[in-house]
């Protein structure tokens, strides 16, 4: 072994305490590097697999001449299969009462369907000999607890229809039970799905043939799926197709396919936090190193060695140090990777998870850690390389500048008055101010430590503050009913009137959706139109700028995802296609921002023109409903099952319950956010420990001298805690800016037709972030100051010596 | 260690000039021949002048000791004979070789292969022992550097110390470990710094023998110092002041370094 790696060695193993907190660093990095891109990579294959296996459809189309339209998709090269069946949107009640309105599917009774098939988890599958028997989605199933011989009912010609549970069963479909696109996150018992053998499902929906076709592509034709998806597209709508979803749009995957790929995101936050906080600190550490060993470099240059044997020198610190921390790192991520699927499948409710080790992660997680190392201590390490030999003739030097910017600045206070204030500003309170900007660059590393770390914290933080607004804007704001009751028909004045004097409601407005595909310039987006009376209390319309504005006589107003998805503004004419296969054309009257879910608006009398009233049930796609809202303290439990129980009500739906389950998520939100708290404090913690243990062992000289002239441990403690804090406050400024940024960009990752976040952080969030990184870099100078406490002169000079 | 009489005979290579006759008319074989070297730092006003057209012959196996004031020029000349730093004008030829025509890595080479030195603040890497601190260099010259280095140290009376961190050393030992690090390769030039500017007398002169020894072996030595008592140790003595050579004077009996006080 050459002296010099047993230098490199010994250099390592000198300030143990500054390679560990890099090493950490490198290791946490590559570990959630592993384990968030990894958990993405085993979910979204793990889908994959599931949806071959299951043959998820490739393409959904609804409506038109369905026998038609499955014969031509058939006959296209790269479709494997086709399957026609029928779905109808119904009331349904549940063994316990509960009432909701769910979804029918169609199913060939006695074997699966080509497309679409399930997996039965309990009980036996479809059987004609029993043509009453249902096949109840795991979610609903788990819900109501619905077990084989279960008794539920459908809504069905104006009466309950009793249907029995045969079994059962996972449906790749609604691996998230989302309802729509507009209600892709269901309360629990707000929706569920029954598979029915297909001649059941036409009587329930009201039709004599199938009106869904759903197909499966080939290998070959997934390669050109955007292609096929158009061709097939185009091709059932000249059979009076109305809406076609792709399988990325699907509302259960596109949900999921959101949320999984949060730790796509995560895996680029991570290591770009963890392994830019490692970058600094090797920085910081190999720079002050390197300003260290200066005449001993200049002397190995004097003594003949090259500027490239220097160079690798240096760089194989940073290399080691990436490394150190690289390895364990990588391990950690495999096996982080493996528990994070599982527990993310569970919560869910996968059916199945897989797992799998990619060495392709692990090569890159080391290879993130290397270049941490290397790219960090690449400066430093040509910085040595330009130490010229003659300084080998020079003795030891402090490295620290001259006077300081502050200094300079204070040129001004030759003038009258800032004179004056400059000579009553005491020593000590000059050493404080000036000392970050003497060290200007080393000010800059602790200062990028601060943002880094808040950063991280405000991007967890705040994304819980702005998850919990979101929550409030749609709930409090948008949404200002109590409970939705679907009704048989549409509710009269009468009607409405009983239903406001029921015990604990004080209020209700008659309201109606119908499914429609709004089409512009040959784009077109599947949503719900909506339709309320005018001058609505139950709805508030909230429009991109900010403000709200009232529902327009005329027209309709487009959720503002549309704006972009059809490409329209206010005042362009778009044709909406409706169930029967009814079309209208209107105009664009504005948009509104809303959290949950992309609507159309429009007056209840516009709805009631463009789709007649015709029951509560799939076939007109129309649904009748009144909007409630309770009096206060009002018993809600007790209310919704007075008006459950009311004549012509055939489902009731708190409208709350969506928010009591997301206020549930928000709990395992909290454990996320003091996690990330945990992660961030650890962050600021490593490096600035490493800056300001440079700091301080820097100035050792400095404050040795100081000491020396009488100044007491503790009064010297006091100024360098305060010159530290200062530097570490006013990096907290540019800090909170862009952590506040970073929120926003990694919200606005998630912002699609589904959802739509605002960046809403609370100023007491930003107040305690930054109170957080102060308390921590309180404690990660403590270990310098013990230091300092312990050193004393006459050891210093013999340092220097040596 | 290595002897004078080995080393191969100086001439003329790279256009270096021949050099002058001695005082027995004999031409002696020089170490180190400047001609009109200057040296200049910065430009226009801000230029220093640290060294101006300087011309000095030392012939090989010689103890010359380069007195002066702080900003005498003394220590920049050092720079200019060691390939520190090249010669802003004039020539210096070394070992028979131009070396103020090198590139920074002809000059690299020639430090590496012909040059060992000393520093008034002994430069040991704190984290090597005395040992390692002398194989670090003696690494550059190839195999044998363990064995090299050990003779190096036992050259200069530290063989029983080179487990020794310099920070468990003395200054005058520390000093002594940096002397066998310049001399573990075997350079022909030895170019010392303030050797003993950090030290006190008896460890001044302890470090002073070992350089006389060393030149008693052949190797040309050459001290720069502020300190006048130790010119009388040299064979020669080059006296400098404000960037000039003022004087050069030959010592007929330099004194040995026990004699030396300060």
């Amino acid at each position: 072994m050459s002296v010099l790696t047993v230098k490199l060695r010994r250099d390592l193993r000198r300030r143990p305490a500054q390679l560990v907190s890099v090493v950490v660093l490198v290791m946490l990095g590559v570990a959630l590097f592993g384990a968030s891109y990894d958990a993405y990579r085993n979910l979204d294959s793990g889908y994959q697999r599931l949806f071959e296996r299951y043959r998820f459809a490739d393409l959904t189309l609804s409506g038109g001449d369905t026998a038609a339209i499955a014969a031509a998709a058939a006959a296209e090269p790269g479709v494997a299969a086709t399957a026609a069946r029928t779905v109808a949107d119904v009331p349904m009640r549940m063994p316990d009462g509960g009432t909701f309105v769910g979804r029918v599917i169609g199913m060939p009774a006695g074997s699966q369907p080509a497309v679409d098939k399930v997996q039965v988890l309990r009980g036996r599958y479809l059987d004609a000999s029993a043509p009453a028997g249902v096949l109840a989605e795991k979610h609903v199933a788990d819900h109501a607890r619905l077990r084989p011989g279960a008794r539920v009912a459908v809504w069905h010609g104006g009466a309950w229809q009793p249907l029995e549970v045969r079994g059962t069963a996972s449906s790749t479909e609604y691996l998230w039970p989302a309802a729509s696109r507009q209600d892709a996150l269901p309360a629990p018992g707000s929706f569920g799905v029954l598979f029915v053998a297909e001649p059941l499902a036409e009587r329930i929906a009201g039709t004599s043939a199938p009106n869904q076709v759903a197909v499966y592509y080939t290998a070959a034709g997934r390669r050109h799926t955007g292609w096929l998806d158009a061709a097939l597209t185009a091709a059932a709508r000249r059979h009076g197709a109305g809406a076609a979803v792709t399988r990325a749009d699907q509302p259960g995957n596109a949900t999921l396919a959101e949320d999984i790929k949060g730790f796509a995101e995560l895996a680029v936050l991570f290591p770009l936090l963890f392994l830019a906080a490692a970058g600094v600190a090797v920085y910081v550490v190999l720079a002050r190193r390197v300003a260290r060993d200066r005449v001993v470099i200049g002397t190995l240059r004097a003594s003949g060695f090259r500027r490239r044997t220097l160079v690798g020198h240096y760089l194989a610190t940073g290399l080691a140090a990436g490394l150190a921390g690289a390895v364990p790192g990588a391990a950690a991520g495999v096996l982080l990777a493996g528990t994070v699927t599982r527990l993310y499948g569970e919560a869910i409710g996968l059916p199945e998870t897989f797992v799998s080790v990619r060495a392709a992660t692990v090569a890159a997680g080391l290879g993130y850690g290397l270049a941490a190392g290397a790219l960090a201590a690449l400066a430093p390490a040509l910085s040595a390389a330009r130490v010229p030999p003659a300084e080998a003739m020079r003795g030891i030097v402090p490295s620290a500048g001259g006077r300081g910017a502050l200094a300079r600045l204070g040129r001004l206070g030759r003038i009258g008055r800032l004179r004056r204030v400059g000579r009553a500003v005491p020593a000590g309170a000059w050493l404080v101010l000036r000392g970050p900007s003497r060290q200007f660059r080393r000010t800059v590393y602790t200062m990028s430590g601060v943002v880094l770390a808040l950063v991280l914290i405000l991007v967890s933080w705040g994304m819980l503050d702005s998850s919990k607004a979101t929550v409030s804007r749609q709930f409090d704001q948008v949404q200002r009913q109590d409970a939705e009751l679907t009704l048989a028909g549409p509710a009269g004045p009468a009607a409405l009137a009983a239903l406001a004097t029921v015990p604990g409601i004080r209020a209700a407005e008659p309201s109606a959706q119908v499914q429609a595909t709004v089409t512009a310039g040959g784009k077109a987006y599947s949503t719900a139109l909506v339709g309320y009376r005018p001058g609505t209390a139950m709805h508030r319309f909230l429009t991109p700028g900010g403000g709200a504005r009232a529902l327009p006589a005329r027209g309709v107003l487009l959720g503002r995802a549309m704006r972009g998805r059809l490409g329209v503004t206010a005042g362009d004419r778009v044709t909406l296609r409706l169930p029967g296969g009814r079309t209208a054309a209107t105009t664009v009257a504005g948009f509104v921002d809303e959290p949950l879910g992309t609507y159309a608006y429009t007056s209840l009398a516009q709805v009631d023109a463009w789709a007649p009233a015709g029951g509560a049930q799939g076939s007109s796609g129309r649904r009748d409903t009144a909007l409630v809202r309770f009096a206060p303290g009002a018993d809600r439990a007790a209310a919704e099952h007075a008006l459950s129980a009311r004549p012509g009500v055939v489902a009731c739906t708190d409208a709350h319950a969506l928010r009591r389950t997301m206020d549930g998520y928000m709990k395992l939100f909290y454990v996320f956010v003091a996690v990330m708290l945990a992660f961030g404090g650890l962050l600021a913690f490593t490096v600035l420990f490493a800056t300001l243990s440079v700091n301080l062992a820097e100035r050792g000289t400095e404050l040795a001298t100081l000491r020396a002239s009488g100044v007491g441990r503790r009064r010297l403690a006091r100024l360098v805690t305060t010159e530290n804090l200062l530097a570490v406050a006013v990096g907290a400024v540019p800090g909170l800016i862009l952590g506040r940024l970073a929120t926003g960009a990694f919200l606005g990752a998630f912002n699609s037709d589904l959802m739509a976040f605002h960046t809403d952080i609370r100023p007491a969030t930003l107040a305690w972030s930054a109170l957080a990184v102060l308390a921590v870099a309180f404690l990660a100078q403590r270990p310098g100051l013990r230091a300092l406490a312990r050193q004393n002169l006459g050891a210093l000079v013999r340092e220097r010596s040596g | 260690m290595r002897h004078g009489s080995e080393r191969a005979p100086a001439s003329a290579r790279d256009g270096a000039p021949e050099p002058a006759p001695g005082p027995d008319g004999a031409r002696e074989r020089a170490a180190v021949l400047l001609r009109g070297a200057s040296k200049t730092y910065g430009k226009g006003h801000a230029a220093v002048h640290a060294l101006r057209e300087a011309d000095l012959e030392v012939p090989e196996g010689e103890l010359v000791v380069l007195l002066g004031p702080s900003g005498s020029g003394k220590t920049t000349l050092l720079n200019l004979i060691g390939g520190i730093e090249p010669p802003t004008a004039g020539q210096v030829v070394a070992g028979g070789r131009d070396i103020s025509r090198l590139d920074e890595d002809g000059r690299t080479a020639y430090r590496r292969d012909t040059v060992g030195f000393v520093f008034q603040f002994f430069n040991l890497v704190p984290s090597l022992t005395a040992l390692e601190n002398v194989r670090l260099v003696a690494e550059l010259t190839g195999r044998g550097d363990r064995e090299r280095s050990a003779a190096a140290l036992a050259a200069v009376g530290l063989a029983e110390r080179g487990g020794r961190f310099p920070a468990q050393l003395s200054g005058g030992e520390q000093q002594r470990v940096a002397i066998a690090r310049a001399i573990a390769k075997d350079p022909a030039l030895l170019l010392c710094d303030e050797p003993t500017g950090a030290l006190d007398l008896d460890t001044g002169r302890g470090v002073l023998r070992v350089l006389q020894d060393l030149n008693g072996e052949g190797r040309t030595v050459m001290v720069v110092t502020h300190n006048a008592a130790i010119a009388s140790m040299a064979h020669r003595v080059v006296r400098m002041r404000s960037g000039r050579i003022v004087e050069v004077a030959r010592n007929a009996a330099p004194a040995p370094a026990e004699e030396v006080t300060w």
